[in-house]
């Protein structure tokens, strides 16, 4: 267990639907180790976002077990767990879900009023933020009054404000145009340098995986190591799920 | 879609989205509830009072004090009439005590419906020669006569009633309906996205309302039904089934259903469905901000969500004025409805006997009985008339005698069973003895009076009365709260006993031992000519034509809660009113009082000793006022059920808005509390959240009802003693803050803001949200094997 910011074994995550049970996360394991940059990509509908709500304490698992920085995060409590979220983790969403009825600046202080990580760099650290995600002009518009990129990286913002120690993005650039979303990608790595965090991202964008240090595959929720530091696993991505489907197994890691 | 299709699409939807529907379905079966129980009682009304009236009058006309030639002319006419319109259904013949004359009376039923007309037929065709025959009969019209007039009032009474329940009816389905549309406005903009316009979204919601409205209606008419029949019974009344009721009430409440239904569709089919689209949460609601707070001493929940609650104040203002506004009309009736028995358990005068005539006597009489009449403490001794009359003929000897009440007619009448108080009066108007009262600035209120010169205030309105112990004796009958000693003003004629105003209103600021003016004589100036206009302008022209002398009195007593009219009475001892006004001390009329539960046949003697009395004064007239008869209609009609019935349909509107509207407002807030939950707050710190916004929700409603409720008071106060129930109409009211309606008011309206906080709470902490169940991970436990999952 050392030496990894997060670790995941055989972790089950299972919906019941009238009289069948769908099976959305199927023992999965990955590790993630301090600073890396993780993308999960995969299908639609193929389990990655159900995976990151777990890895990222938002959800239960049936089986398995989720560490983050060495604390087993599925056994503890719901108010343990929501004071270890609000101090080590950040969590980016797809539909960015910003209070309404808060200004953008409200809206990225959030956090802190969960959690006071306030220290005598936070008010340097907000403006730094403030400044690379270009908001600066609009910190006391509703989040109806902002443009979709705009609400993006207040959303981004509001999960870098506590400096987390693992960044959790689902598809944050899902609803991003090109340009967007390319900006948007590059502010999160820069960020990411400038932080020194663990990102883990979901995405379904190859484009965007690629920039990643690891890069696992979500296949019907089951979740195959695609790239690491020694390189891609498989010459194409259909001979990789044949192989897997028919061993059943993903290669193992040292 | 045709009718049908769209019938059956609305019950299909109601059945499956039921839980959206119930609120609508409990409002319109009491809205149905409440037409039917006021029309159904009207008619029971209408139908009982006709038979309480028949039973108690088998007559509209009574003539009293016939002579023979007048009473059989009348029944000739009665008899030998080709067309009859009327009948004459007895007629009495009481000899006179005391002489060997007979006076006859005769009751007359009009025919036809319209007993107006006949009336003036029978005035028109007889009148003259019923006059030539004699002059000393009277005429009175029985309430059976009065009820076409009492039909058409109970008529508007039940349309205002109606109307005033649709327009609520229609607030409350519109409020409900608007909740509803804003809460699914983003499916409105994906049907009209897609196609659909006014025309199809209102054929589908009116539908749906009329489909819910067949649903209550007969339940509602069960119900309904079911308790005016024990309420009917319950008091002794028949009661019959209506059935043009049963369908008003269902067509009513459709109407009330469709209007608010028409303006919110129409209202939604003027937004671009972009509009709605894009509104999927509560944006819509939000007060945007010039700045940002500065959250970041804040605590959460505390005053992080205060601060959410100020930003949604638009929806806040708009649900606390929407649900207090029906409390406060709660209490509003509940307010009316303790007023109008109120004036129910009034005692009315049921006579008024008017002492306008002159008792013929013997000349010779008159001189030999001197002696006998010094020792009479009045004007003419009623035991001297005893005697007198035994002895005399009654046509060729004649004195004349002025009677009035005096001690000894109080006696008489007091020995008779029933009676139970006895109302003199002996008064004169200042208006005809070119007096007024004045008083200084200070001591008048802001409006009434004219102003002189001086900046004081004169009022023309004074009615100079005069006071003496038994006068007194009923204010204390009455209960009246005195101020101040009211034997000083009996036994002192410096000291005067004034009331608190006119017109049921309080227009003087006295208090015990001030000092007021009354002109005691006047010089004029000018001529001052006027036709009419109310007392204070022609007050105003005779400050201008005359120079007035002024004499001072000592307000010894202050009367509350007096029914005052137009005229004020200034009551003072005899001395000081025959020194004002030059007049001698004479009681020409009086009212009495009847105890309102002797028996029909004790009432029937009273009557008949009451003008055994009346024989022994020739043109003593006694009216009858029917106060009895009348008061029992007005219980019969059970008016204060429909107001408390009122009042209970409206105060459970308060909550039903409140729990409607919030389980919307806070499902779409769900992903808020999402992400507070995620930035690591805990399920306490949910659930305090949701305590502060019910906190304050119940706290700002509290005020705001408790204030408007204080307002609303002091209006229906004003209201009904100056417009409502017209001035000096026997009941005074006076301001004062009911304390039961006012707590259940306040206590509904607090627990339904409190409450319709919590219960989202509960329903999202059991919306099975994984982390809120607390349980710890226990291993393989909860895993489900392969073998069980079928894959």
């Amino acid at each position: 267990m050392a030496n990894y910011m997060l670790e995941a074994n055989d972790v089950i995550r299972q919906f019941k639907q009238y009289d069948s049970v769908i099976t959305a996360v199927d023992r999965c394991s990955l590790k993630v180790e301090d600073g890396e940059f993780v993308a999960i990509i995969g299908a639609s509908g193929s389990g990655k976002s159900t995976l990151l709500h777990v890895l990222a304490g938002l959800d239960r698992p049936q089986g398995g077990s989720v560490y983050i920085r060495g604390q087993n995060i599925t056994a503890m409590s719901p108010d343990e767990l929501g004071v270890f979220r609000g101090n080590y983790l950040g969590i980016v969403f797809q539909k960015h879900n910003l209070i309404p009825q808060l200004t953008a600046l409200e809206n990225i202080l959030i956090p802190t009023v969960m959690c006071d990580k306030k220290d005598h760099t936070f008010q340097e650290h907000l403006k730094k933020l403030i400044l690379a995600l270009k908001i600066g002009n609009r910190l006391s518009h509703l989040p109806s009054e902002l443009s979709g990129g705009q609400q993006q990286r207040v959303a981004i913002a509001r999960a870098l404000i506590n400096r987390p120690q693992v960044l959790f993005a689902d598809e944050p650039t899902g609803n991003l145009d090109r340009k967007n979303a390319d900006e948007v990608l590059e502010l999160l790595l820069e960020l990411k340098k400038m932080i020194g965090q663990t990102l883990i991202m979901v995405t379904h964008d190859m484009s965007i995986a690629d920039k990643a240090d690891k890069i696992y595959m979500m296949d019907n929720g089951k979740l195959f190591l695609y790239k690491d530091k020694q390189g891609y696993y498989k010459t194409s991505y259909e001979l990789e799920m044949k192989a897997a489907l028919e061993s059943e197994r993903a290669k193992p890691l040292e | 879609m045709s009718l049908f299709k769209n019938l059956s699409s609305a019950k299909k939807n109601i059945t499956y989205n039921y839980k959206r529907y119930i609120c609508f379905l409990v409002i319109l079966f009491l809205i149905q509830t409440l037409f039917a129980f006021v029309l159904v009682l009207y008619a029971n009304n209408n139908a009982n009072e006709l038979n309480y009236l028949e039973d108690e009058y088998d007559y509209h006309l009574q003539l009293q004090n016939l002579t023979r030639d007048q009473f059989y002319y009348i029944l000739d006419k009665s008899n030998n009439d080709m067309n009859p319109y009327f009948e004459v259904t007895r007629g009495t013949e009481t000899q006179i005590s005391g002489t060997s004359n007979v006076r006859y009376d005769m009751y007359i039923k009009f025919l036809d419906r319209d007993v107006d007309f006949d009336y003036n037929v029978f005035n028109s065709s007889l009148e003259k020669d019923i006059a030539e025959l004699g002059e000393n009969y009277q005429v009175f019209l029985s309430p059976l006569y009065d009820y076409e007039d009492d039909l058409f009032i109970n008529t508007f009474i039940c349309f205002l009633t109606c109307l005033f329940i649709f327009v609520c009816g229609c607030i409350i389905i519109y409020l409900l309906d608007s909740i509803m549309v804003n809460h699914y406005k983003f499916q409105y903009g994906i049907y009209m996205t897609f196609g659909a316009n006014f025309k199809k979204l209102f054929k589908t919601a009116f539908a749906e309302m009329f489909v819910l409205s067949v649903m209550a209606f007969i339940p509602s008419q069960i119900v309904t039904n079911i308790s005016t029949y024990a309420m009917l019974k319950g008091h002794g009344q028949p009661y019959t089934f209506n059935l043009l009721s049963v369908f008003l009430s269902l067509i009513l409440c459709i109407c009330v259903a469709a209007v608010p239904v028409f303006i919110n569709i129409k209202n939604v089919s003027r937004k671009t469905p972009l509009y709605l689209i894009s509104a999927l949460d509560n944006t819509n609601l939000i007060s945007s901000p010039r700045a940002s707070a500065d959250i970041l001493d804040y605590t959460f929940p505390g005053k992080l969500e205060a601060l959410s609650v100020t930003r949604f104040r638009k929806y806040g203002i708009k649900l606390i004025a929407s649900t207090v506004s029906f409390s406060l009309l709660f209490f509003g009736c509940m307010y009316l409805g303790a007023s109008y028995l109120k004036t129910l358990d009034y005692r009315k005068p049921e006579f008024t006997i008017n002492f306008t005539g002159r008792k013929v006597v013997s000349e010779e009489k008159d001189k030999e009985d001197d002696s006998k009449e010094d020792d009479t403490s009045g004007d003419g001794s009623i035991y001297d008339i005893f005697e007198n009359d035994k002895q005399k003929d009654d046509k060729d000897k004649s004195t004349v005698y002025d009677f009035t009440y005096n001690d000894e007619i109080k006696d008489y009448l007091y020995s008779f069973e029933g009676i139970e108080a006895i109302i003199k009066n002996c008064s004169t108007y200042a208006i005809d003895i070119n007096s007024h009262v004045k008083l200084s600035k200070n001591q008048a209120r802001l409006f009434g009076g004219e102003t002189n010169e001086n900046g004081e205030r004169c009022y023309l309105n004074a009615l100079y009365t005069v006071l003496d112990r038994e006068v007194a004796d009923i204010f204390d009958y009455f209960g009246y709260k005195i101020e101040g000693d009211i034997d000083k003003v009996i036994n002192d004629s410096s000291y005067v006993a004034i009331p608190y105003g006119y017109n049921n209103a309080d227009k003087f600021k006295l208090s015990v031992g001030d000092t007021i003016y009354i002109a005691t004589d006047s010089k004029m100036l000018h001529s001052v000519y006027y036709v009419s206009g109310d007392y204070d302008y022609i007050m105003g022209l005779m400050l201008e034509g005359y120079e007035f002398s002024y004499a001072e009195y000592t307000v010894g007593a202050i009367i509350r809660d007096m029914p005052v009219g137009v005229e004020f009475p200034l009551y003072m001892n005899g001395e000081a009113y025959t020194r004002l006004t030059g007049n001698e001390v004479i009681y020409d009329s009086i009212d009495i009082i009847v105890n309102p539960d002797i028996s029909n046949d004790t009432y029937d003697a009273l009557l008949s000793d009451l003008r055994h009395a009346a024989d022994y004064y020739s043109n003593m007239v006694i009216h009858n006022n029917n106060s009895k008869v009348l008061g029992e209609i007005e219980k019969n009609k059970n008016y204060s059920s429909v107001y408390l019935f009122v009042a209970i349909v409206l105060l459970s509107v308060s909550p039903v808005l409140w729990f409607f509207s919030q389980i919307l407002f806070y499902l779409k807030r769900r992903p808020e509390f999402d992400m507070y939950f995620s930035f690591g707050s805990s399920k306490r710190q949910i659930r305090k959240a949701y305590i502060i916004d019910g906190i304050i929700y119940a706290s700002v409603s509290a005020v705001v009802y408790t204030l408007m409720a204080f307002l609303l008071s002091w209006l229906l106060t004003a209201f009904l003693n100056s417009v409502f129930y017209a001035p000096g109409e026997y009941v005074r009211f006076y301001y004062s803050l009911p304390a039961i309606p006012y707590i259940i008011g306040l206590l509904v309206t607090c627990a339904a803001a409190f409450l319709s906080s919590l219960l989202p709470y509960l329903t999202y902490i059991n919306a099975c949200h994984p982390i809120f169940t607390g349980k710890k991970f226990e291993g393989k436990k909860d895993i489900i094997s392969e073998g069980e999952t079928g894959l």
